[in-house]
């Protein structure tokens, strides 16, 4: 089990390194940080005298190394922009974006997962059609084309909610709203017919067979065995908690990770691009160990695999 | 001479269907099928797959939703055919237990087989945990599953086959049922494996007194453990007899090609041959006459018209569906 969790970790820091490698060279080739943060029409003493200040004057390679010792040793460089620490621009963030996607993840769980599982119990009846119909429509409407016609409905034509900003809690509605169907979407499908693959098992016949009320055959036979594979869709939700509402927070300027790193992308703001990744590829990591561990604990197979592995 | 199917067997009984037949989406697949198992009585049910043996007694017990069941099937005294789903589970498990061909997959892979045991006493017989715990140990050792107080712990898939199929007899013994019904409980485990669970089924089945219904396509199988036996073939009962009988006298030529089959050691390259047949049968029904009218050696004239009843001698409980069969048996009966 310790050499388990070793190599996941030494997995865990070789993906860090590449994303952070991936994306230094890459944000660093595709434009100038100083034309981008000044302007086109600066003069050449200024930008000169900018790229000399963050270093962007050095050769790529040493401003790797130095980027590299400074990000060992904590620190993530400062943003170009305001000057502030990096970490404390994004640390600032995560809570206001987690504010709209954590109740957004609950409200989709919680209307995904039911209508999966009744779905799957009455499989090709009106209910089942109404469900899936829904799911597909949730998981692919893209979200701008959603969140304005949300805007549209709630805010131009009845003025019931706001439609951007971030003052109180009516500003979130309509972003949570906008986040929710795809993740709901995504569960009810995939429950649906992780649920129908169960129900069809010989075990769940032997369950009948014995005697077991249907309710309980569902709840104790078919449920438990059908989470297993739901949990790694799970945690792909789980993993985008902080990425995944980027687009989302740009349409109704909610002032959280997304729209931060989609202003420092178009500024070329490196510290603050690279301290976004970090997050992001962090989560993902944990949310997958998270799934592993999960699986562990729901199925006893895999546990075995392990120890044999060991 | 022809004598009505039901008064030829007697005594009392388990289980019996009347007139079963079951289609799925308009193709019949099992015809009117009428038999009995006694109390106590060990039955086998041969025939190749398809012949609908399986689906008789999974119909039977409302297990296939999707099927059209026709007909009447009594436990004792009670109807349970098209009972209703509350009545169905009291019955399932308690009365009549099942065995399946596959024991690894029967059994829930995240629950552990002792748990799966213990579900059985305690809805079944209201069994407090403890006392549930302690039963299916008893079980367990009695279906000799060595060291059971940890392979109550055990999940399916750290167990063989064979150990699988030991805790899916423990569990159906555990409902102490008036008959279990054995859906080719030996066909996926391997020779030695195998003789060792007909063997156990044959002991627990006598010692628990309960009757057994055991489905096979294997005659070997049936003659080691029953003492009578239905030969299924394109859903009907084709003949039913004593094992004895049916192994020195068999009157219908299926069974006699499914004794031939069991004892030639080159079965495989007819088993081919028997698939093509299988596809001729289908024809046979078509043409209203008996299923096995294409492939057999001795057809009549009539064969083709009328699908054969099932007939026997005033004085025999051996029971052929086919007219050759029958005279055959009336001129024994008259000697």
């Amino acid at each position: 089990m310790t050499s388990f969790v070793l190599i996941r970790l030494l997995r865990a820091s070789a993906t860090l390194a590449i994303v952070l490698a991936v994306a230094f060279f890459v944000l660093r080739l595709s434009g100038d940080a100083a034309l981008e943060t000044l302007s086109i029409d600066a003069p050449s003493e200024a930008l000169s005298a900018f790229r000399a200040h963050w270093g962007l004057d050095e050769p790529l390679s040493s401003q790797f190394i130095s980027y590299v010792r400074s990000v060992l040793t904590g620190d993530f460089g400062r943003s170009m922009r305001d000057g502030r620490p990096a970490a404390e621009l994004v640390a600032e963030c995560v809570p206001i974006t987690l504010a709209i996607t954590f109740p957004a993840l609950l409200l989709g769980v919680a209307l995904g997962a039911p209508a999966g599982v009744y779905a799957a119990l009455r499989p090709g009846t009106g209910f089942d059609r109404c469900v899936m119909l829904a799911a597909v429509a949730g998981f692919s409407t893209p979200s701008f084309v959603l969140g304005l016609v949300l805007v549209w409905i709630f805010s131009v034509s009845f003025g019931w909610l706001p439609s951007g900003g971030a003052t109180n809690w009516r500003h979130a509605v309509l972003p949570i709203l906008t986040l929710a169907p795809s993740g709901a979407g995504t569960l009810a499908r995939f429950i649906r017919n992780a649920m129908l693959d169960v129900l069809s098992q010989e075990y769940i016949r032997t369950a009948t067979a014995k005697g077991v009320p249907w309710r309980r055959i569902v709840l104790r036979h078919a449920l438990p065995n059908a989470a297993i594979p739901t949990v790694t869709v799970m945690g792909f939700m789980i993993g985008q908690l902080i990425a995944g509402s980027v687009v989302v927070e740009s349409v109704f300027s909610w002032p959280g990770v997304g729209r931060l790193l989609a202003v420092s992308v178009a500024s070329r703001d490196f510290a603050v691009v690279q301290c976004v990744l970090l997050l992001v590829t962090l989560t993902m990591i944990t949310a997958n160990m998270s799934v592993d561990l999960l699986y562990a604990i729901l199925d006893p197979r895999m546990r075995r695999e392990r120890a044999t592995a060991r | 001479m022809l004598v009505d199917a039901s008064n030829c067997a007697g005594g009392e009984e388990a289980m019996r269907f009347e007139g079963l037949s079951v289609s799925f989406g308009g193709a019949a697949v099992v015809h009117d099928v009428d038999l009995t198992i006694g109390r106590g009585e060990a039955v086998g049910i041969i025939g190749e797959s398809g012949s609908g043996k399986s689906v008789a007694f999974l119909a039977a017990l409302g297990l296939l939703p999707s099927a059209r069941v026709s007909g009447s099937v009594r436990l004792a005294m009670t109807e349970i055919l098209h009972a209703p789903r509350t009545m169905l589970e009291t019955i399932r498990g308690r009365r009549v237990a099942m065995i399946f061909q596959n024991p690894t997959g029967a059994l829930n892979p995240i629950q552990r087989v002792g748990t799966q045991v213990v579900e059985v006493l305690r809805l079944h017989l209201g069994m407090t945990e403890k006392a549930a715990r302690a039963e299916a140990k008893r079980l367990f050792d009695q279906v000799r599953i060595s060291d059971a107080a940890r392979k109550l712990e055990s999940y399916p898939h750290e167990l063989s086959g064979g150990q699988n199929q030991r805790v899916t007899i423990a569990m159906a013994l555990a409902g102490r049922p008036d008959i279990i019904v054995a859906d080719e409980p030996t066909t996926a485990l391997d020779a030695i494996v195998q003789a060792q669970i007909l063997d156990l089924l044959a002991e627990v089945r006598r010692d628990a007194g309960c009757a057994l219904a055991l489905i096979s396509h294997d005659l070997a199988v049936v003659a080691r453990v029953c003492r009578r036996v239905y030969v299924m073939h394109a859903g009907r009962v084709v003949e039913t007899a004593a094992v004895a009988d049916l192994f020195s006298a068999p009157r219908h030529p299926y069974s006699r090609a499914l004794l031939a089959a069991s004892s030639s050691l080159d079965a495989a390259p007819r088993h081919g041959a028997e698939r093509a047949d299988a596809a001729a049968a289908i024809d046979g029904v078509a043409h209203g006459g008996c299923a096995f009218e294409p492939r057999c050696g001795d057809r009549l004239a009539e064969c083709r018209d009328r699908a054969p009843p099932l007939g026997c001698s005033s004085r025999s409980s051996h029971l052929v569906a086919c007219y050759r069969g029958v005279s055959e048996l009336v001129s024994e009966a008259a000697e």
